[in-house]
């Protein structure tokens, strides 16, 4: 069984405020790291032009070149490809390659190189997955996935309010019909079968293309015929494709005393701070303390977002400051009217907790402890406060990145490339979720690397 | 065929007669169809309004005219209508008198009617030039604000022989103000967000507060009398003017602070530390430029001048909304649960009722209009209420007047597109001669004004109507309301320049020359040429914005005496810091002297 959504793939959703279980049903394999590579009916490599695939790759090599936090040189890129492509091959000899890169000359000679390689292997898909790649914590998206994403962290996510999942052979199944989007009011049912879309017929293709069918430009119509999911009822159904309204924001929990409120985030998007706004009006005058934690790590955070979440927590304050590949340092002051007023603001992170959450804590500022709150500790929620938890120690292995998503030329890739770290106002690197860490870069890399002085 | 044409031709003469009979009725209703006594005019434009218990009446201050309309607040209809004042910018009941007091800034002076006969009774003359008034609580004194000398006014009312008068000089401009007890007075920037309390129990003296916001709308007590609500809006200078940051409100909110009156008592408390907030816009409901408010035991109404919307709170924080006449000035309880209001662009009066109570689930607004006048259809006043309406932004959120407050500036960073790039916030430009000054924007890449008000419509504002469709009527709508702007930024000239002067401008014979000759040999005339005062390249002038950014298109001078903060991310505080502090361009052998002299030209520039 295939798992996706005629709108929405599973780590989109997983930004969303949907509940856990919605989206371990549906999410089974994260969009970040799904393995796509093999496209149907795959023209035999000896007769493929593959020079295509190889400018394909030194763009995307490129991308991170100039912006990878810890970009490794061209050379090295190619000969860990090129590793990759030829893995289990009895003719690779990884030191002659090296050697042979190393000794490329140009741009042109590398791809020419990569070209010999690649004429041996599957075409790329469009949707790769790099294991090479994933040591560098880069991963590849397709670009209409991409844009999908930016509406979501936009919270204008365009569509019909649906996410569905697809046998084979089978009609795609409504598994969820989001609340507040056009197919709920049109009537739709979880289970509910897709037969057509605008007359064709839905049966026969893949389950991304019956997505591609359902999405279309916010105010555009589309006509459907759904069968009921006891198989009795056919019946057309004409929707309009909107912005499907998420709720991002918990409902605050209120602590016995009435003194302190726990808010959970689902995920940081651009409405993160009205949503909050809309929470902190209808909250009691007795409440003095606000706890916010954020449930969705992982997700890409538009930093632009977290800036203006940050804002909004924090208030007029130095804030931290993130750490360029160039060793240039990008500082940021917050500026924003304080959601909550006058009212203590704790920030919770724990073991899963983000880069981008672990940075927002890293600058809340020194506050009284819950006692001197008039709390009691059985009301505090059980999370760490930054600073007093989370600081990077040497023995860390840890660091919290920025990603940002980079559209790759001449491709229709989006990859998430980690291009800083996230320090704390004092300079300090805040500490990062356990994954990832910037010593593996340095494992991953054989004695024969490429030196960056021979770097074409 | 032929009774078609016959019903086209019997459609064709109903329509004429139609257009006949509107015009009658509208004859009969526009100012024109005053009583003989009053002075007849073709254009309205209310802007003050007022209601006197003891007459039982309404009273509208017309700016167009320089009218005093009186209103019968049941039927709506004008009873009596005089000509008082030329430069009628004002217009308080003072209590327990009978009396209006109205200030006419043409001829300096306060003029106090009688509110029944509308007849005049006294003519105080002023030592500003009187924009706004605001009366203590027994009549017995009034303040009178002139933003552009930053000069307050306390004038006593009582016995014309010894009456006594107390001007205080602010740093900020002075706009509206309102009573807080017998001695002191609130007094709100006319542009930013500064406060000031002034005290004349004794000596004058001033505390002056700075909110966290701008284009300060209103200023009320609260029901219990223990807070100051002000409206106003602020701008975050991290946010974008993209479309989601205009869609959830990061970028503007349009709100009413609740300030409580203790915080007063010393400049040393922080406003913005013990206010409350109550956020009005909303997505699909901005509320832009709120305005006036009023506060009792069974809610509060607040208007917005950008969206001509009132908006009802009741007890539960239940919001009920309703259109009211364009651009609603002044807003005034006339019995209990009912109020009115005055369109200034529609030229009409609106009367809102309060159905239910706050008990009642079935709480709504009713309101009926009234036309006063004729709303003026000049193309400068046209282009006026454009610039007010917020319905030109996205969801309503801003108008042009948002930022540009009066075609000033609120004095605040706006992160735009103007500059090319999002991330380095600028200062608001003010707009007073600014269309003089081509090419426009930071980079000065925009060769003319409607360029430019084309990219700040569709661009910064995120304009809908004007932005999402290629209708041939709605571009011609778009550039007939963009030639409006046009016309209505030819009005905006620098005001007279009448601030307080320095011991240096009193010392040197002849500033303007001395001045000029200096400005010519420090090289300023290089960057800042001709009439306007600017020229048409950009220039690195040793200043980096925060994405290295460091050519810019020189402003112009013309008032730049009237700019509390200069350079693009105001990082100068006036004329003065601007060569004293950060030496722009200034040769380092220039004396002291020099630098005084230089300082009084370009401020009175």
């Amino acid at each position: 069984m295939t798992v996706g959504d005629s709108t929405l793939t599973g780590a989109q959703l997983c930004r969303l405020s949907l509940c856990w279980l919605v989206v371990l049903v549906l999410y089974s394999q994260p969009a970040w790291s799904q393995n796509i590579d093999a496209v149907e009916g795959t023209t035999p490599a000896s007769s493929r032009n593959c020079e295509e695939d190889a400018n394909r790759l030194m763009n995307l090599f490129d991308a991170v070149m100039l912006n990878h936090i810890q970009c490794p040189t061209r050379q090295q890129l190619v000969l860990d490809a090129i590793a990759e492509f030829q893995q289990g091959k009895p003719d690779f000899n990884r030191r002659s390659s090296s050697a042979a890169i190393s000794n490329s000359p140009n741009r042109e000679a590398l791809v020419e190189r990569l070209c010999e390689v690649l004429q041996t292997c599957d075409p790329i898909g469009s949707n790769p997955s790099f294991r090479f790649l994933q040591k560098l914590d880069v991963t590849i998206q397709q670009t209409k996935e991409a844009k999908v994403s930016e509406q979501i962290a936009a919270n204008r996510y365009v569509g019909i309010g649906v996410a569905i999942s697809k046998k084979d052979d089978g009609p795609a199944i409504f598994q969820t019909i989001i609340p507040g989007g056009t197919a709920e009011l049109a009537g739709l049912k979880a289970g509910d079968q897709l037969l057509l879309a605008d007359g064709d017929s839905m049966l026969d293709i893949p389950l991304s293309e019956v997505i591609d069918r359902l999405r279309g430009p916010e105010g555009s119509e589309l006509n459907i015929t759904v069968r009921s999911s006891d198989g009795k009822e056919e019946r057309d159904v004409t929707m309009v494709r909107r912005v499907v309204p998420f709720k991002t924001v918990a409902e605050p929990v209120i602590s016995e005393s009435g003194k302190s409120a726990t808010i959970a985030l689902d995920g940081i998007t651009a409405s993160s701070v009205h949503e909050l706004r809309q929470v902190a009006a209808k909250l009691d005058a007795k409440v003095e303390l606000i706890a916010i934690s954020n449930r969705r790590s992982g997700a890409t955070v538009d930093l632009h977002h977290a800036l203006l979440l940050a804002g909004g927590l924090l208030g007029e304050t130095p804030f931290g400051t993130i750490t360029k590949n160039d060793g240039s340092t990008d500082q940021f002051h917050l500026s924003g009217e304080p959601i909550f007023g006058n009212r203590i603001v704790r920030i919770l992170v724990d073991n899963s907790s983000d880069g981008v959450w672990r940075w927002i804590a890293s600058a809340n500022t020194p506050q009284p402890n819950a006692s001197d709150t008039g709390l009691s500790n059985r009301e505090m929620p059980p999370y760490y406060y930054y600073p007093d938890a989370m600081r990077v120690s040497p023995a860390d292995e840890s660091i919290a990145y920025h990603y940002a998503l980079i559209q790759i030329p001449g491709t229709d890739w989006t990859a998430r490339i980690p291009v800083g770290i996230f320090c704390d106002p004092t300079g300090k690197p805040v500490a990062g979720a356990a994954g990832w860490n910037s010593r593996m870069l340095e494992k991953s890399m054989p004695n024969s690397t490429p030196t960056v002085t021979e770097r074409p | 065929m032929k009774r078609d044409t016959m019903f086209a031709k019997l459609a064709l003469i109903f329509a004429v007669e139609l257009i006949v009979l509107s015009l009658i009725a509208s004859r009969h209703t526009t100012c024109n169809a005053a009583p003989p006594s009053t002075i007849a005019t073709t254009t309205c434009q209310p802007r003050q309004l007022v209601f006197c218990q003891e007459t039982k009446s309404i009273y509208v201050g017309d700016e167009a005219s320089g009218d005093v309309l009186q209103i019968a607040p049941e039927s709506q209809e004008i009873t009596l209508r005089k000509h008082v004042a030329d430069g009628l910018r004002d217009l308080v009941r003072r209590p327990n008198h009978e009396q209006l007091l109205v200030a006419d800034n043409a001829n300096q002076e306060l003029i106090l009617l009688n509110a029944a006969q509308l007849t005049v009774e006294t003519r105080i003359s002023t030592q500003v030039e009187p924009q706004y008034l605001a009366m203590a609580p027994h009549g017995d004194a009034v303040l009178v604000t002139d933003p552009w000398s930053r000069t307050a006014e306390w004038i006593q009312l009582d016995d014309g022989s010894s009456r006594q008068s107390q001007p205080v000089t602010l740093s900020f401009e002075p706009g509206q103000a309102m009573a807080i007890d017998e001695h002191s007075f609130l007094v709100a920037d006319a542009f930013g967000g500064n406060l000031a309390v002034l005290n004349f129990s004794d000596q004058p003296l001033a505390r002056e507060f700075q909110l966290r916001g701008h284009n300060i709308g209103g200023l009320a007590l609260s029901a219990d009398n223990t807070e100051i609500l002000i409206t106003h809006q602020i701008l975050n200078r991290l946010a974008r003017t993209d479309f989601d940051d205009i869609h959830w409100g990061n970028l503007i909110q349009n709100v009413v602070s609740k300030i409580p009156l203790e915080v007063f008592k010393s400049s040393d408390n922080d406003l913005n530390q013990s206010r409350q907030l109550l956020y009005l816009g909303d997505t699909g409901q901005g509320f832009a430029d709120p305005g006036c408010l009023i506060e009792n035991e069974a809610g509060l109404i607040v208007l917005s001048r950008g969206t001509d919307l009132a908006m009802w709170l009741d007890p539960q924080g239940t919001r009920h909304v309703v259109s009211v006449g364009r651009n609603p000035q002044g807003l005034v309880e006339i019995a209990e649960n009912r109020f009115a209001t005055v369109g200034r662009f529609s030229a009409d009066l609106t009367l809102i009722e309060v159905d239910g109570t706050a008990e009642s689930p079935s709480t709504k607004l009713a309101v009926r209009k009234k036309l006063l006048g004729s709303p003026s259809v000049s193309q400068s006043d046209l282009g006026e209420a454009a610039f007010h309406d917020g319905r030109l932004a996205h969801d309503g959120w801003m108008s042009c007047h948002s930022c540009h407050v009066s075609g000033h500036t609120a004095g605040v960073l706006v992160d735009t597109l103007g500059d090319g790039q999002f991330g380095n916030p600028k200062l608001i430009p003010s707009l007073f001669g600014a269309a003089e000054t081509a090419p426009f924007g930071w980079l000065g890449n925009k060769k003319s004004l409607q360029d430019q008000l084309r990219t700040t419509l569709h661009g910064t504002m995120q304009s809908e109507g004007l932005q999402r469709t290629s209708e041939v009527a709605a571009m011609e709508q778009e550039l007939e309301t963009i030639n409006q702007l046009v016309a209505y930024m030819n009005t905006l000239r620098p005001p007279r320049f009448h601030g307080p002067e320095n011991a240096v401008a009193e010392k040197i014979d002849s500033p303007q020359t001395s001045g000029r000759m200096l400005f010519e040999r420090f090289g300023c005339v290089r960057c800042h040429q001709g009439d306007a005062m600017t020229s048409e390249s950009t220039y690195d002038v040793g200043l980096v914005d925060e994405r290295g950014g460091k050519e810019f298109n020189p402003p112009s001078l013309r008032g730049v005496g009237f700019r509390r903060k200069l350079f693009h991310d105001g990082r100068a505080a006036g004329v003065s810091s601007v060569i004293n502090d950060w030496k722009h361009q200034i040769p380092a052998a220039a004396t002291k002297e020099e630098l005084a002299i230089l300082i009084e030209y370009v401020r009175h520039l």
